[in-house]
């Protein structure tokens, strides 16, 4: 029934059309608008039939027209014009190229470009200037500050890692929440393979996400699709936005060869501070011990931990004393002293150059843009490396009056050499310098780090006379020995065919394909502190998707119609591999799975899904005042039950130019839009049907027979698609001739029979099950506000407000559920959903207070700790950024401010760094020698059955503990000690440019020459816990956030670009 | 003529959006998962939940941290705090996962045998009511590793499906299964041994494969669960009034008699397939643990009154070896001072016990990559009887003689070691319980809070003074604050894992209050 509704909609569509008579002759001359030149070739159509001419080469044009008739002028790079002929004889049209006219009409779902007063629907647009400004080698995290309502998570020093953005929250408690990447209309993955254990702080690298392959350089425009009514076309995948990517393209009449160079300089941001006082180890003083018949105070360097003796230049033997091939330190003292060389020395400067070529040439018929450009950059983590390498086509071919084709096709290749394992893993170095370890190291020293016969000389020894690592390895070891390397090798492109059926009628035929193959490879070296091994794991990736739409555009003097019919087809197919190596490795320094102690092992997964759509949309407009648009799609999704996979949606979206109707000089536009939209969603493949695992072991058999176990999560057969609902109401407005312009939105969405795998109490057999459940809310305002203080012929002052506020809530769960488990950090505090709440919430034991306030100890004069509780949501207040750009002739400053404010997160780094007496404050105040008595109350706690608590007899408590007791109790007391403010005001970024004047470059053979400075990150302020950058807790763009533990510190970016135009 | 052409077109795509998404059979297909089978032979989900359930619960947390530690059977040289009772929540939590993953686990192949769409093609793996019987003995096995350490819990029982407090393992139901009482359980526990060894056909052929345990002996199975009910009714007899038939019958139905009855679970040479103690050292190089002092002073006869115990050689390595040399092999010492232990509840890490040449490794015996691990083995039983038998010299002898030729103690070592015993008492019969048990942790602990066993004569209790084997210092065993309880005695339970508190947080609540409180120091039923 609902197949033949669309048909029958669809031929009526169709027999919109008919003929007009013509009468009499109308000529005149196209120019371009920008330096009125003539252009040829340019089609001139009158509108509603099927008569055309083209312009001859002065850009003259003649065509029969009736009365009434409008003329229609296109042509490829420019903004189409119409023109009612009215009684004129001769018409002389100024075209306005794209790039030009980018300011009015954008890009909307699909690729189809609109007038932007027509859209009931808020969508911010972002030019590719500003995001290659500062130089972010990573087009998606430049948006960071630069859009009203995304939240961009980006740790700075990753080199490539993952970057995650969320638009108006969090809809999806388990699922993705991050926005569709549509570049040229192919819907690009962004899947990153970070393990659950790198998302979640517990080791592993980060090696990015597909979003890293586009070239910054190619773009011409994000156009930042927020919410539902924007994206609905897009379908499921859309439902958390859309950001459109518009590449650049050759533009007509202008042949153009840009080459751009650029250097950047990365250094430590903000880093922990380290105590000084104190050496590693767990005693007071230095065993003695008796080596050839003398002597020597020896260091406890199989402690990895700082609670030593205190640094008073004392001569001991360090760690690097006992090889008897070194000389130089064998058995010679050193002096116990706080390192000349602290952890600082062991970071590097990261450099990395960028360089990319275009060219761009169009002629009559055809337009041409070729592209290529290289990034490489070294981190600031010692024998790091990432390059990527660009290389972009496209071409724009008219063969006939009716029939056009473009294509894109674009190839990447992105190398990663060892990018830093972050986290709580064994190759982390955050985890190994500011977790545990003995602070008197000496950085310089470790890089003699390999015996002659090249075996590892660790520090963390497990005594004076056994080398072998205890819990630690050398740092130098780790980055050098124990190394990882990736490489992923991208093709995306796209074909279009349009047909011109007649005027306003049109047909598009598209395939959009998206490949990618991914290998990663990893090795522990023989003598390591883990068992050697090698890793090898594939990862395939390809969506193709076939298009197909027919368009009706018509325009009557008052009354546009703007309507469209498509069907999609998709085609989704991961295939992933992962062999390792078992038992260790048989030769040492050997990579390869073959070279496996013991049977190698092997996995391998294949997941395929398709979804089959069909959509429309029609569009009115009235007199430029009123516009309305109506769309639907309905997808049929192979990851649904067969009686449940196909699902219906509508959106509908409506804008009013009321200041049409207003006549005041100071009011140049204002607007008021609403959208409402519906979206389904679909889930993951194998879904539905429970199947068993061999997978549970690294090996699928056990003493010679298989085994299978059931996996930890319940299946379900009767799933419902999800529902996402969306209404939002904005207002734009440009006033006192465009020197104020303010854009503000009210959105609410509702996501509901949310598919997620629920946590379940493992009693139940399973710890989830797959199941509808769940309904969140995610409300808020987004504001832009753009002021020109200043604006004459040589100087210009804009400053650009951008504020969004997000509240979610979680509304219900499941039935009978109180609560949704989404990750644990290492060793305490899980993040969870609790209905009532807002998502995120990090649980974990708090202290125990008295009714006035007093935190309460126990008789051991440490605090107590309650049940397990909110310690606060990972979700932040609000968001903003503030850029001001000032314009001075050829010169210009720009500056954009990054604020967030509130959200926490749990630092696993300040739990041990503390524990293990590493940090700063472990040593502070005397407190190794004094001790300490910790501000609370003693008194007997009664716990009421609901969980809370009565004090009674409370008394200030005077026990005094002694340091390693109290910080010991970071970790085995409340996990509220850990957890903090993850507010931030930063200085994203400060450009400052000067394009080089004409005159002066000409003589060069040069049509423009720009060079600039840049630099990110340059300050921070604002931070609760002055060790630790918020922003890096995070490792990956999954749903667990809010996890600081084992990270790199934060960096600092700076950097110069020669950008020359030919 | 062009409007033809555009309804003929809009027709074409018309038709193929109607061919497009017709075809929602292919969808199915599409989504019918390719890496993994949906029925699979009953005998492999034994054989691999098995491993699951033995890999996971001998490790270096659920048994090297915990049992093993607290018994004093081993110490450790840096994190002291784990030994003094404050371990880490993760443990726990992941134990609770794996007990209960491996009984739904058993729970399925019951339900697969008898399943009329899958039962005729899992009896090729075996008699399917001997499959159903060996199931329910692993998941009484189960549950009693669970119950024993957290106390009342979500409970499943074949026997009793309809039960409203037994609502684990069955989440369509129960997305928050109520917890049942500790007597509800142990009650159950025993009626489903019993019944399960009445369904036990000694004449059919138990799990043709994968039964790395007894290899499908089904007679050896019947022994199993008669010497695992005598086991735990022998345990609950002073607060469980029907116990005490329950032991008879199941004596009289066929407890182990020799060795050869031994419930052991084998693994394999390889590292994926080894010991999980083996594991720990060898694959995620954590040498944290070693014979423990008060465990060594007792072997070696300083503590107890046994004199030297020539299992002492199978337990420790002599000190002053390297981890190099350890690897390359060594020889037994025939001096007792090369046998020290680590002494138990240091206050910190000391830096000369950090070194491991001035402590013992546990013996290549215990580290050995296919070493199996005992569920239960013939000695238990024999002290079981001796204790059922007003201390019987002679079920004590043969208690100690099993174990003494399990481990491969020469047979002229036994007899010398057996002839020179001190004679059967309460005593006497625990403390060689607790040696044997040492291959057993879990139910040592069970029985020292059962009986409070070995004395302190032989562990170290909080608040007392210990001294330094290396400088005959002193120190006092204090132990450290876990949750929010300072422990005065070996901790009477575990609490529950900390997720309980949000996932099924009012059934956790009650269990709590019922507890009086989740802490270390509550004393289960069975410890009353």
């Amino acid at each position: 029934m609902k197949q033949k509704l669309l048909s029958i909609i669809f031929v009526l569509t169709c027999l919109v059309g008919q003929s007009f008579a013509q009468d009499r002759q109308v000529s005149g001359r196209v120019t371009s608008a920008a330096d009125g030149t003539p252009l040829s070739g340019v089609s001139v159509v009158v509108v509603g039939t099927t008569a055309a001419a083209q312009t001859d080469g002065s850009g003259n044009y003649s065509i029969s027209v009736s009365d009434n008739a409008s003329l229609s002028f296109s042509y490829v790079g420019y903004q189409s014009q119409r023109v009612s002929v009215g009684t004129r004889a001769v018409i002389n049209v100024q075209l306005i190229s794209d790039e030009a006219a980018l300011e009015e009409v954008v890009v909307t779902a699909l690729g189809i470009t609109r007038d932007k007063k027509s859209l009931g629907y808020a969508a911010q647009e972002v030019k590719g200037d500003l995001l290659t400004a500062a130089r972010g080698d990573n087009a998606l995290q430049s948006l960071s500050g630069n859009v009203a309502g995304a939240v961009v998570s980006a740790p700075s020093s990753s080199l490539g890692g993952s970057t995650r953005i969320v638009l108006r929250g969090i809809g999806s408690l388990t699922g993705e929440n991050r926005p569709l990447l549509v570049v040229d209309g192919i819907p690009m993955d962004n899947s990153n393979y970070n393990s659950a254990n790198a998302e979640r702080g517990a080791g592993g690298r980060d090696y990015g996400d597909a979003g890293f392959d586009i070239n910054p350089d190619d773009i011409e425009s994000v156009n930042v699709l927020k919410g539902g009514p924007a994206s609905a076309l897009y379908g499921a995948r859309a439902s958390n936005g859309v950001i459109l990517i518009k590449t650049k393209s050759a533009k007509q009449g202008r042949d153009e060869i840009t080459f751009n160079t650029g250097v950047a300089f990365e250094t430590l941001g903000v880093t922990p501070k380290q105590q000084k006082l104190y050496g590693g180890g767990f005693e007071s003083d230095f065993e003695t011990v008796t080596i050839n018949g003398q002597d020597y105070q020896v260091v406890d360097y199989a402690a990895d931990e700082s609670w030593g003796p205190r640094l008073n230049g004392q001569q001991v033997l360090h760690w690097d004393a006992f090889d008897p091939n070194d000389t130089e330190n064998y058995l010679k003292t050193r002096p116990w002293v706080a390192p000349k060389d602290d952890y600082r020395t062991f970071f590097n400067t990261g450099v990395s150059y960028t360089n990319a070529l275009s060219l761009a040439k169009s002629y009559e018929n055809t337009a041409a843009r070729l592209s290529l450009s290289n990034v490489s950059q070294e981190g600031i983590v010692p024998n790091t490396e990432l390059k990527r390498t660009t290389v972009a086509l496209s071409l724009d071919n008219k063969f006939s009056d009716k029939l056009t084709a473009r294509g894109t096709i674009n190839y990447i290749r992105t190398n990663g050499f060892n990018r830093p394992e972050q986290g709580y893993g064994d190759n982390s170095i955050g985890q190994k310098m500011f977790q545990w370890g003995q602070t008197q190291l000496d950085y310089t020293r470790h890089k003699n780090y390999k015996t002659i016969s090249g075996e590892q000389k660790p520090w963390n020894r497990k005594s004076w006379d056994d080398a072998t690592p205890n819990y630690a390895d050398n740092y130098y070891w780790i980055v050098y020995e124990n190394t990882a390397q990736d490489q992923r090798d991208r093709f995306y492109g796209n074909v279009e065919l349009r047909y011109d059926i007649m005027p306003g009628l049109y047909a598009t035929g598209n395939i959009y394909g998206d490949n990618y193959t991914l290998k990663i490879n990893s090795q522990v070296a023989v003598g390591s502190q883990g068992q050697s091994g090698f890793t090898e794991s594939l990862r395939e990736f390809t969506e193709m998707n076939y298009e197909a739409r027919v368009h009706y555009d018509k325009r009557w003097e008052t009354v546009s119609l703007n309507a469209f019919l498509g069907t999609n087809r998709r085609n989704t197919t991961r295939h992933a591999s992962n062999a390792a190596t078992a038992g260790g490795l048989i030769v040492p320094n050997l990579y390869t799975i073959n070279n496996s102690a013991q049977d190698p092992t092997i996995n391998t997964n294949l997941s395929k899904k398709r979804v089959n759509s069909v959509f429309g949309n029609i569009s009115a407009g009235y007199n430029d005042l009123l516009y309305v648009d109506f769309g639907w799609r309905n997808d049929w999704s192979s990851t649904l039950p067969e009686n449940n996979n196909s699902y219906f949606y509508p959106s509908v979206t409506g804008s009013f130019v009321f200041s049409e109707l207003i006549d005041a000089s100071w009011l140049n536009f204002a607007k008021f839009r609403a959208g409402w939209s519906q979206v389904g969603n679909d889930t993951n493949p194998f879904q539905l049907r429970d199947v068993y695992l061999n997978s549970v072991f690294a090996n699928t058999t056990y003493m010679g027979n298989p085994y299978f176990m059931n996996g930890l999560s319940k299946l379900n057969p009767n799933l419902r698609p999800e529902t996402k609902r969306s209404y939002e109401f904005g207002l734009e407005t440009q006033i006192l001739q465009n020197r104020i312009g303010l854009d503000l939105t009210y959105y609410n969405e509702e996501t509901t029979d949310l598919i997620m795998a629920v946590s379940t109490g493992p009693e139940t057999g399973y710890s989830s099950k797959i199941m509808n459940a769940g309904r969140a809310v995610n409300k808020g305002i987004e504001a832009m506000l753009t002021l020109v203080p200043v604006r004459n012929e040589n100087f210009e002052w804009v400053s650009n407000v951008n504020f969004a506020r997000n509240r979610n809530k979680v509304m219900e769960l499941a039935e009978g559920l109180s609560s949704l488990n989404l990750a644990t950090a290492p060793f305490k505090a899980t993040l969870v959903a609790i209905p009532g709440q807002p998502y995120g919430q990090i649980y974990g034991s708090d202290f125990i207070y008295d009714d006035a306030g007093n935190k309460v100890v126990g008789a051991n004069g440490l605090y107590l700790s309650s049940d397990v509780t909110s310690l606060g949501s990972i979700l932040p207040k609000y968001n903003a950024g503030w850029r001001n750009t000032f314009n001075y002739k050829g010169v210009s400053l720009s500056a954009l401010i990054d604020v967030q404010k509130g959200g926490k997160f749990f630092s696993v780094s300040h739990m041990f760094g503390h524990y293990t007496g590493v940090l700063e404050a472990t040593a502070a105040n005397d407190i190794r020698e004094n001790g300490v008595v910790v501000d609370g109350v003693k008194g007997t706690v009664t716990r009421n059955s609901d969980g809370t608590y009565t004090v009674t007899d409370t008394e200030k408590n005077t026990t005094n503990v002694d340091a390693v007791n109290y910080f010991g109790h970071y970790y085995s007391g409340p996990a509220a000690q850990n957890v903090f403010d993850a507010d931030y005001v930063k200085l994203r970024e400060v450009t400052l440019g000067y394009t080089l004047p004409t005159a002066f470059v000409s003589k060069l053979r040069v049509k423009g020459a720009t060079i600039s400075g840049f630099a990110r990150n340059l300050a921070t302020w604002g931070l609760a816990n002055k060790d630790f950058d918020p922003e890096m807790a995070t490792t990956g763009s999954g749903n667990t956030q809010g996890f600081e533990g084992g990270n790199l510190p934060a960096s600092r970016t700076f950097g110069l670009n020669l950008r020359l135009q030919f | 003529m062009k409007n033809i052409k555009a309804i003929l077109l809009s027709s074409v795509i018309g038709v193929s959006v109607f061919s497009l998404t017709s075809c929602t059979k292919d969808l199915a297909e599409i989504n019918k998962n390719p890496n993994a089978p949906e029925i699979v032979p009953t005998y492999t989900i034994f054989n691999g939940t098995n491993r699951y359930l033995m890999t996971n619960s001998r490790d270096g947390w659920w048994m090297a941290r915990m049992s093993l530690p607290w018994m004093q059977y081993s110490a450790q040289n840096n994190y002291v705090e784990e030994d003094k009772y404050q371990y880490r929540d993760n443990q726990t939590t992941n134990g609770w996962i794996q007990l209960y993953r491996a009984a739904n686990n058993y729970k399925d192949i019951i339900e697969k045998c008898e399943d009329p769409e899958f039962r005729n093609q899992m009896s090729a793996y075996g008699d399917v009511e001997n499959q159903i019987a060996m199931s329910r003995i692993m998941l009484a096995y189960t549950f009693d590793n669970l119950v024993s350490h957290f106390g009342p819990i979500p409970y499943w029982s074949y026997g009793q499906k309809d039960n409203p407090n037994f609502q684990a393992l069955n989440i369509e139901e129960y997305l928050n299964p109520v917890y049942a009482s500790e007597e509800e359980i142990y009650a159950d526990i025993l009626k489903e041994l019993k019944e399960a060894v009445a369904q036990i056909n000694v004449n059919g052929s138990g799990f043709k494969d994968g039964d790395n345990i007894y290899g499908g002996d089904a007679a050896k199975w019947k022994k199993f669960g008669n010497s695992l009910r005598l086991r735990i009714a022998n345990r609950i007899k002073h607060v469980y009034a029907a116990a005490n038939a329950e032991i008879t019958d199941a004596i009289s139905s066929g407890v182990f008699t020799s060795n050869a009855d031994n419930a052991v679970f084998a693994f394999n040479s390889t590292n994926v397939e080894a010991n999980p103690l083996w594991r720990t050292f060898y694959v995620d190089n954590r040498s944290d643990f070693w014979p423990s002092r008060p465990f060594v002073q007792l072997l070696k006869g300083e503590t107890g009154n046994f004199g030297v115990d020539p299992r002492l050689y199978k337990i420790a390595a002599p000190k002053g070896l390297t981890f190099p040399a350890y690897n390359a092999g060594y020889e037994d010492s025939d001096d007792l001072a090369d046998y020290i232990g680590v002494p138990f509840g240091l206050p910190r890490v000391e830096s000369y016990y950090q070194a491991p040449s001035n402590i013992n490794y546990f013996s290549k015996d215990i580290l050995t990559v296919d070493r199996g691990e005992v569920l239960m083995e013939y000695a238990e039983v024999e002290f079981i009887l001796s204790e059922l038998n007003s201390w019987s010299q002679e079920h004590y002898e043969n208690g100690v003689r099993a174990n003494m030729e399990r481990v491969g103690i020469a047979s002229a070592d036994i007899d010398a070691f057996v002839a020179k015993l001190p004679p059967a008492s309460e005593r006497n019969v625990r403390n060689q319980k607790y040696i044997t048990l040492f291959y057993n942790p879990d139910e040592g602990w069970n029985e020292y809070r059962r009986t409070g066993y070995p004395d302190t004569e032989i562990l170290l209790m909080p608040g007392e003074t210990a001294k330094r084997p290396h400088d005959g210092s002193q120190y006092t065993f204090t132990p450290l604050q876990s949750g929010n309880v300072v422990a005065t005695d070996i901790p009477a339970r575990v609490r529950y894992p900390v997720t309980q508190q949000t996932l099924n947080r009012e059934n956790w609540q009650k269990a709590a209050t019922a507890l009086g409180a989740d802490e270390i120091d509550k004393k289960l039923w069975f410890a009353k």
